[in-house]
C-alpha cells in the first residue's frame, strides 16, 4: 500500500473532492468487501454492508485524524458496521426461530452435515464460512482480520480498539472453536 | 497447561507474532509432545481453509462503483441541507426556546402584580463597603486596619458557633431552657439514681 499519494487522495477527499474518495472507494473496496464478507457470511448482505461502510467513510471523513492510518480507519468502520448488523440479524433470527417453532435439530445443532460423498478440502473451505458464522463477534472479527485480510496482530488491535494480546487470545480460541466445530473436516484433509 | 500455552503460542506463530526465543521452545516442546503437534495440523489445514473470500466480476465492482458514487451525490446534497441555517430543528429549539421565555415573563409579571411593586433592595452607595475600601487603598495605615477589622469579623463569625458547640452543657445558663419536660424528668431521674439527689425541677 503505497501511503504517500493515499495521504494526498485523503487530504483531497476531507476536502470535500468525490473524485479523490472514489479513489480511495477504488483502492479499499475488494479488501473490505472481503472484511464483510466474512463477517456477514453472504454475498447479499456483503454488498450493502460494503456500500455502507463508504458512505459512512464518506460522511464522516472530516473526523479522520491525520497522521493515522486511513485503511485502519476504514477497517474500524467496517467492523463497526458488521457488527451492528449482525446483532440486528441476530435478533431477527431469534425472533423469527421464536414465532416459527424452527427449533430442529439443524438448527439447535450446528447443521454440519458429514464429509462422505465429497472432497474433504473443499468440503472444508464450504464449511468454513458457516463455522466463521458461528463464532461470537470478537473473535469474528480477529479471525477474518488476521486470517483473511492478512493484517498483523498490531493492526487488528488498531482496527479493534483492543491490545495486541487480546487479539492474540481471540484467535487463539477463536481456532480452538472453529476446529471443534470443523473437526470431522479437519481429519479428512490431506493437504 | 503447558500444552495449553503452547497451544496459544502456535496460533500466534501461525500468525507471525510470536518472539523468537518463545519459537525455539514451542519446537522443543513439539519434538516431544505428539498432541500439540496434531493440534499443529489441524490449525494449518483449518489456515489453509480460511481462503480469502472469491473475487467478484470485473462488473460487479464497476456497478458498485456506480451505485455508490449516486449515494454519495445524495448524501453532498443532504449535506447542503444541513448546512442551511435555519433548518427544521433549529427551528423547534428557537420555537420552543421562545416560548418558555415567553411563560417566564409572563409568570414574573403576573406574580409582581400580585405582590405589588417588586423593590430591589440595593445598598446604598454610602453604606456599602466600597468607600471604605477606596480609602484603605489610599492610605495605607488605614488599610491594614481595615483588614485587621475584616480578619476579626470573618474569625468570629466563623468561630463563634464552634465555641458554642464545644461549650459543656452545665456551663451554659440557657442549657435548661431548651429542654423538654420529658428530658428534664429523665436526667432528675438519672441523677437521683446516681447521687441520690435529684435534679432542676
Amino acid at each position: 500500500m503505497d501511503e504517500s499519494p493515499e495521504d494526498d487522495l485523503v487530504e483531497d477527499a476531507r476536502r470535500g473532492s468525490r473524485e479523490a474518495f472514489a479513489e480511495l472507494v477504488r483502492h479499499h473496496e475488494r479488501r473490505v468487501y472481503g472484511l464483510v464478507f466474512r463477517m456477514a457470511g453472504n454475498h447479499s448482505d456483503a454488498d450493502d454492508l460494503a456500500q455502507e461502510v463508504f458512505l459512512t467513510a464518506w460522511r464522516s471523513i472530516a473526523s479522520f485524524r491525520r497522521g493515522s492510518r486511513f485503511y485502519t480507519w476504514l477497517y474500524r468502520i467496517a467492523v463497526n458496521t458488521s457488527s451492528t448488523f449482525l446483532r440486528k440479524r441476530s435478533r431477527e433470527k431469534d425472533r423469527t426461530e421464536f414465532n416459527e417453532n424452527l427449533a430442529g435439530a439443524d438448527a439447535a445443532g450446528g447443521a454440519f452435515r458429514s464429509p462422505e460423498g465429497s472432497s474433504a478440502l473443499n468440503e472444508l473451505k464450504g464449511r468454513m464460512d458457516e463455522a466463521i458464522e458461528s463464532l461470537p463477534g470478537h473473535f469474528r472479527a480477529s479471525f477474518v482480520l488476521v486470517v483473511s485480510q492478512g493484517l498483523s496482530h498490531a493492526e487488528a488491535a488498531r482496527v479493534l480498539g483492543c491490545s495486541e494480546n487480546t487479539v492474540s487470545w481471540r484467535m487463539h480460541k477463536a481456532r480452538k472453536l472453529l476446529q471443534a466445530r470443523l473437526k470431522p473436516y479437519l481429519g479428512e484433509v490431506r493437504s | 497447561m503447558r500444552c495449553e500455552t503452547m497451544k496459544n503460542w502456535l496460533s500466534d506463530d501461525l500468525d507471525g507474532a510470536l518472539a523468537p526465543a518463545k519459537k525455539a521452545r514451542l519446537e522443543a516442546h513439539l519434538r516431544g509432545c505428539p498432541g500439540c503437534r496434531a493440534y499443529r495440523a489441524g490449525l494449518a489445514r483449518l489456515q489453509s481453509g480460511a481462503a480469502p473470500a472469491a473475487d467478484r466480476s470485473p462488473e460487479y465492482w464497476t456497478g458498485f462503483e456506480e451505485r455508490l458514487g449516486s449515494k454519495l451525490a445524495g448524501i453532498e446534497l443532504g449535506r447542503r441541507t444541513v448546512c442551511v441555517p435555519f433548518s427544521a430543528r433549529r427551528k423547534w429549539a428557537w420555537a420552543a426556546a421562545a416560548f418558555l421565555a415567553i411563560a417566564a415573563a409572563g409568570t414574573y409579571l403576573a406574580v409582581s402584580r400580585a405582590a405589588g411593586t417588586v423593590e430591589m433592595a440595593w445598598v446604598p452607595y454610602e453604606d456599602s463597603l466600597a468607600p471604605l475600601l477606596q480609602e484603605a487603598e489610599a492610605n495605607p495605615e488605614f488599610g491594614s486596619l481595615v483588614n485587621r477589622e475584616i480578619l476579626a469579623s470573618i474569625e468570629e463569625l466563623t468561630l463563634v458557633p464552634e465555641k458554642e458547640l464545644m461549650a459543656p452543657p452545665a456551663d451554659d445558663p440557657f442549657f435548661w431552657e431548651g429542654l423538654s419536660e420529658d428530658e428534664l424528668r429523665c436526667i432528675a431521674s438519672e441523677l437521683e439514681r446516681a447521687t441520690g439527689r435529684g435534679g432542676p425541677k
